[in-house]
């Protein structure tokens, strides 16, 4: 495994094959690859690291309700009143190690009565299960290196002290003068003779909210009724944590044991119940009751952070709310993908330099590149163009049954084709003419510049 | 006594001496330059430009659609909101809502055919609610309905034979006005005679500059307005 660090490629982790060869972790890729030339290597991807060190916290909730994650690469479990269900911590931890070699891992496990001991006790020696007995953590990790100190260890290095035994045979003062007050702190945190709380991770919260009746309830009026209180209480528990919900789905029991969902979107997060009661209700009209809903339900799916906005005067600023409030009504009906902000693709080739950016996304504004000669307001599907007289551009020429009398045209301006790109479509290489006909319209014509010197003209937009 | 120039913000004046465009009122737009005319009308409100077209061949790089870097010679592209639809119903439901709604700069809706008398009083009554400048583009020939403006815009060759590639000449006609008798100056002492509605300017619009400007019809010897810069 290789990731990134110091501007250079390093090895992150090693399988013990690659270990007994004399690499080692840390190590320049190209080092290590003149080392051993036919070393496999995977790119380090923190996200899915960082998405099964959750998962494991998930499944760790079968030993101890108190659990953190510490770092990248360390789970901590408080079995402060739990490790006598397993008979002790012993057999506790061996429990653990075994479960996760049964998924396939290759851990460190330390059991230790305070967390800096147990994550020094795990993280810096070789066994993979130590057991430090309680009170005897100076004992058993002071022969540690000092590395576990972090970046001091060096500086240490040079007075000649080798363990952390040694630094902590030292009088305090004297090394809190020399190298800090926080070496200090750092050496009791390491050896666990100051105890740090584990602080355990907070669940994710659900948002959702419920509403059950006494009897089913049928009347289109009573359903907007119940939903108003819910959507209220579901916005109520978003703005408690300033959260807005993106995407909410509605569903509803029915007495017959059948179940309705349906979801909204919104453009942009919202905690107004009155805006999500407005996307639901052109919904809700088309909802068959049949023998009455008896539940209703609604979950916030999809929500994010929510930025309270100062409401100004200026048009542009209401006038963005308003889109917004529009775009969820539109969308919700016709689908968020047919409502489109165009954005500058930065290639240099007519119909292919925009890109409808969906209007939900809330694309950036952009800057637009400057256009050297005009463009026409519309493109059009290439039409053939047959030219009835000689000439470049030909004189006359008939466009979809109509005959166009040129009386002056500008051009050529040559645009390449992007060979580089897979579209085919943007491989060939075209001429742009402008041409004023006799009847007042400006056409935008196409010329395939074609190695045989044969000419085919297309007529693709009309300018202004 | 001079003239006052009142800048309602209930109107958009497109140039001096033109009949202003009502806001909250349907204008129909046609002609082969209804484009320009959309979006040199666009260019003089504030707010986001929703544009409600028919989804045909939506996507694909030579959509028959609006081409934003063309648009930018005049307006910013990135007030721009498309909307596509894909059958009338969609189109007829997307331009009521649009034009309901407030605070928007300005509804343009292309139809896939005329829309029916009733169909045309719904949008003025969306219209009004909203109170933006409402737009539609028509291809097919007008029917009636409860607009209040129409306006045929169609591109002219250029004047004096001479190519002009930074000015275009386009000659817009009011084929149908509610909003009250226009008097062409000059003429008739400011009697009403059915003779002196105007119907006809004929518009240079400068490309580099963005300059728009009211010029005799060729061949009349009258000029109505300097040609500017």
């Amino acid at each position: 495994m290789v990731a990134e660090e110091k501007n250079a490629l390093r090895l992150f982790s090693l399988t013990e094959g690659a270990l007994a060869t004399g690499l080692h972790q840390g190590m320049p890729l190209t080092d290590a690859k003149g080392v051993l030339p036919d070393l496999l290597t995977q790119v380090r991807e923190e996200r899915s690291e960082a998405d099964l060190l959750i998962t494991l916290h998930r499944w760790a909730e079968r030993y101890s309700p108190w659990r953190a994650m510490e770092g990248h690469d360390a789970l901590l479990l408080d079995i402060t009143g739990c490790s006598h269900l397993w008979g002790g911590e012993a057999p506790m931890a061996e429990d653990i190690a075994q479960a996760l070699e049964g998924f396939g891992f290759r851990t460190h496990l330390a059991v230790a009565d305070s967390k800096g001991a147990a994550l020094t006790a795990a993280r810096f020696t070789d066994e993979a299960l130590t057991l430090i007995p309680p009170g005897r953590s100076t004992q058993v990790l002071g022969a540690l290196p000092l590395t576990a100190l972090g970046d001091k260890a060096y500086d240490l290095r040079r007075l000649g002290l080798k363990t952390l035994a040694d630094v902590a045979a030292l009088p305090r003062a004297e090394m809190a003068k020399r190298f800090g007050y926080d070496l200090m702190l750092r050496l009791d945190e390491t050896l666990g003779t100051r105890s740090t709380p584990v602080s355990p991770t907070k669940a994710a919260r659900p948002y959702a909210a419920r509403m059950s009746f006494p009897d089913p309830i049928g009347l289109l009026s009573d359903v907007t009724m119940g939903l108003e209180k819910v959507l209220g209480s579901l916005c109520r528990q978003l703005r408690e944590d300033g959260r807005g919900a993106r995407l909410v789905e509605l569903s509803l029991n029915h007495a017959d044991g059948e179940e309705t969902v349906r979801q909204v979107g919104l453009a942009e997060p919202c905690q107004n119940p009155n805006l999500i009661l407005r996307q639901f209700t052109p919904l809700l009209e088309k909802v068959d009751a049949g023998f009455g809903i008896d539940r209703m339900r609604v979950i916030a799916i999809t929500h994010e952070g929510y930025t309270e906005r100062q409401l100004s005067s200026e048009t542009e600023q209401v006038g963005s709310d308003k889109l917004t409030e529009l775009v969820g009504r539109l969308g919700n009906r016709l689908g968020f993908d047919r409502i489109a902000m165009p954005r500058p693709t930065g290639s240099h080739l007519p119909g292919f330099d925009v890109r409808q950016a969906e209007a939900v996304s809330r694309p950036e504004t952009s800057s637009w590149p400057p256009s050297s000669a005009p463009l026409p307001l519309r493109l059009t599907p290439p039409r053939p163009v047959e030219p009835l007289s000689a000439g470049r551009p030909p004189g006359r020429f008939r466009c979809q049954d109509t005959v166009h009398e040129i009386t002056h045209a500008r051009g050529p301006r040559r645009v390449a084709g992007e060979w580089w790109q897979n579209d085919r479509a943007r491989h060939p290489t075209y001429d742009y003419w402008d041409v004023q006909t006799r009847d007042g319209a400006r056409l935008w014509l196409r010329c395939d510049v074609n190695p045989q010197g044969e000419r085919r003209w297309m007529a693709t937009g009309e300018l202004p | 006594m001079l003239p006052v120039t009142q800048i309602a913000s209930s109107q958009i004046i497109l140039t001096q001496g033109l009949p202003p465009l009502p806001k909250g009122r349907i204008v129909e737009v046609g002609g082969q330059a209804m484009t320009a005319f959309a979006a040199l009308a666009a260019a003089k409100t504030k707010g986001p430009i929703v544009w409600i077209l028919p989804k045909e061949g939506y996507g694909e790089p030579f959509s028959t659609g609006p081409y934003a870097p063309g648009l930018k010679a005049f307006l910013n592209p990135d007030r721009l909101v498309f909307v596509w639809t894909v059958s009338a119903q969609e189109t007829l439901w997307a331009i009521e809502e649009a034009l309901r709604a407030t605070g928007i700069g300005v509804v343009i809706g292309e139809l896939y055919g005329p829309p029916s008398l009733t169909q045309s009083r719904r949008f003025q009554l969306a219209a009004e609610q909203g109170g933006s400048l409402s737009l539609l583009l028509f291809k097919h020939p007008p029917r009636t309905s409860a607009a209040t403006m129409r306006w045929i815009c169609k591109s002219m060759p250029p004047p004096n034979g001479k190519a002009s590639w930074d000015s275009t000449l386009w000659r817009w006609s009011l084929k149908k006005n509610k909003t009250g008798t226009i008097i062409k100056k000059g003429e008739g002492g400011g009697l009403l005679s059915p003779s002196s509605h105007k119907k006809d300017w004929w518009v240079v619009h400068n490309a580099k500059t963005g300059s728009l400007h009211l010029v005799a019809a060729p061949g009349s010897g009258l000029l109505e307005a300097p040609p500017g810069p």
